[in-house]
């Protein structure tokens, strides 16, 4: 179930996106661990299009937490990217850098969660700090 | 382009030279190797590097270029000869071919791989603090 605070989408997005990064990051460190596995294929988690639309879908936040639900976070094998004469496609140095940027995503999404928390501190306590 | 597509390039540009790197280890390995499957002694290799154009990226874009491996190819400057009679891939003169390698130059190719290599993750380091300089503005 999704939450909500005040009827506050924010927190609902941002904590279904920082389920996905995290999901994310253990797919990579998989992928990372299995670098010379012969035959095997990466995984990644796609989430960012459904996300979008969905939040595309419900401008005024109507049914936006009943959809999110609905966004299915899931690792998907990626047979597209050309594998090794082993039959292995992990890059390393490709892994690293989804890594990185999954690691910078999070770091956002946390910070503007906090921010936002802090406006409610803010309020709660009628402007004193 | 968006603002993670410089990872994709630094990323690239380590995957080519961890390339070059295995493909100089080869050289140096088979410096004295006279016996190969396609006959004849080990030939030097050489890799090509191109351009390699981001998918989000257009191409009038002059940034997001990163770098790929297109091929791996045989120095063809002939064999060093090395008179050995006694030696059993000599020829009928006495003379035994040696690959085409150098160590120097392999030497020196093995310092550049490993400080593009550098350079690369030097790159894709800067970029982090970067963008984690951008969020610490909303701290």
């Amino acid at each position: 179930m999704a939450l909500d605070v005040f009827g506050d989408t924010t927190f609902a997005v941002l904590g279904k996106a920082m389920d996905a990064y995290s999901l994310r990051h253990r797919v990579s460190a998989n992928n990372l661990a299995n670098a010379a596995t012969p035959g095997f294929k990466r995984s990644h988690v796609p989430f960012e299009v459904e996300l979008s639309d969905i939040l595309r879908g419900s401008e005024g936040g109507e049914g936006l937490l009943e959809s999110l639900d609905g966004v299915k976070l899931e690792a998907q094998v990626d047979h597209l990217t050309e594998s090794r004469e082993d039959g292995n496609n992990v890059d390393m140095e490709q892994e690293m850098s989804e890594m990185i940027k999954n690691n910078i995503r999070y770091a956002g999404a946390s910070t503007v969660m906090k921010s936002k928390l802090q406006m409610y501190r803010y309020v709660i306590s009628e402007g004193r700090r | 382009m968006g603002i993670f597509s410089s990872f994709d390039i630094s990323a690239s540009g380590l995957t080519a030279n961890r390339l070059w790197m295995d493909v100089v280890a080869s050289n140096i390995a088979n410096a004295q190797t006279t016996r190969t499957p396609e006959g004849g002694p080990y030939r030097r290799r050489e890799v090509v590097f191109s351009t390699r154009l981001e998918e989000a990226s257009s191409p009038d874009l002059k940034g997001g270029q990163g770098v790929r491996v297109v091929g791996i190819v045989e120095d063809e400057s002939p064999p060093r000869l090395v008179y050995e009679p006694e030696h059993p891939d000599a020829r009928e003169d006495g003379y035994v071919e040696m690959p085409n390698v150098n160590a120097v130059t392999e030497m020196v190719d093995m310092l550049v791989a490993s400080r593009a290599y550098e350079a690369n993750a030097a790159a894709m380091e800067a970029a982090k603090g970067m963008l984690m300089r951008a969020l610490d503005i909303m701290k």
